[in-house]
């Protein structure tokens, strides 16, 4: 076992452990910023895997992007940031984040092939232009949509 | 094994979209399983000789779990404002009008 594979382990149960704080904490903030840990661990994850390119996506999209919003959401709508009943099963964080953590490191591939952001951009702009227009379709589709959706229209405003 | 811390992760969003009830808990359950599901592949993808071409399917995952978070969240939004909650129980009827 190299130091890669004790880092994937390691990292994998940091992972694993924000998701269970995601599951178990009581206050919706809070698992925001679990979430937050477990996205930055997955993107670490992915570098790790020798995919640094897709790594930075995961970290700039959900970690910058997608938990950024849901954050607003938590603070826009203070009936959403609500206590949750407190759990007891903090302790399963301390049994199965590390018994996951070593699973990844035995089972870390060492041999893995890397997957480049030139390789990725080759292949996205040679082979699958149509997809990638189409995906920029839907985005700015999603936006439009979503704009739309979240603004209060006159009526809403009345008691 | 190789696929099992991943599988754990998976098995916590689905865990979080059974507990909670409100409505951004369980996005965040979502995107955990997405999360998860974009680990698996890419941990298939780089024990395979053509994973750089398949590779692209897990930037296309991303980019679908954005959108559909914007689309989601903005739906979160307007029902807050709308039902004065963001637990899904009260979100029972979609149709526009008042009661």
């Amino acid at each position: 076992m190299n130091w890669l594979a004790i880092f994937y382990g390691a990292t994998s149960a940091l992972t694993i452990a924000c998701g269970l704080g995601v599951l178990l904490s009581d206050r919706p903030l809070l698992s925001g910023y679990f979430l937050t840990g477990a996205m930055v661990g997955s993107g670490a994850i992915f570098g790790e895997l020798h995919s640094p390119m897709l790594a930075g996506i995961q970290i700039l999209v959900y970690g910058g992007g997608v938990l950024i919003m849901m954050m607003f959401v938590i603070m826009v709508t203070p009936y959403g940031n609500r206590a949750q009943p407190k759990s007891r099963l903090w302790a399963v964080t301390w049994l199965l984040s590390p018994v996951s953590g070593i699973l990844a490191a035995i089972s870390y591939p060492s041999t893995s092939r890397a997957i480049l952001g030139r390789q990725l951009g080759r292949q996205l702009l040679l082979h699958q232009g149509l997809s990638l227009e189409l995906l920029a379709i839907l985005l700015l589709a999603a936006l439009a949509g979503s704009l739309t959706i979240a603004m209060r229209r006159q009526e809403d405003n009345l008691p | 094994m190789t696929y099992a811390p991943a599988m754990v992760l998976a098995v916590v969003g689905f865990l979080i979209i059974l507990r909670h009830r409100q409505a951004v808990l369980l996005f965040m359950g979502v995107e955990l399983l997405i999360t998860a599901a974009n680990w698996m592949a890419l941990l298939a993808m780089t024990t395979n000789p053509s994973g750089p071409h398949t590779a692209i399917v897990v930037v296309f995952s991303i980019a679908l779990a954005a959108a559909e978070a914007t689309m989601g969240l903005s739906l979160v939004l307007r029902f807050a404002h709308r039902h004065r909650t963001t637990d899904v129980r009260a979100f029972e009827a979609l149709n526009d009008k008042e009661e």
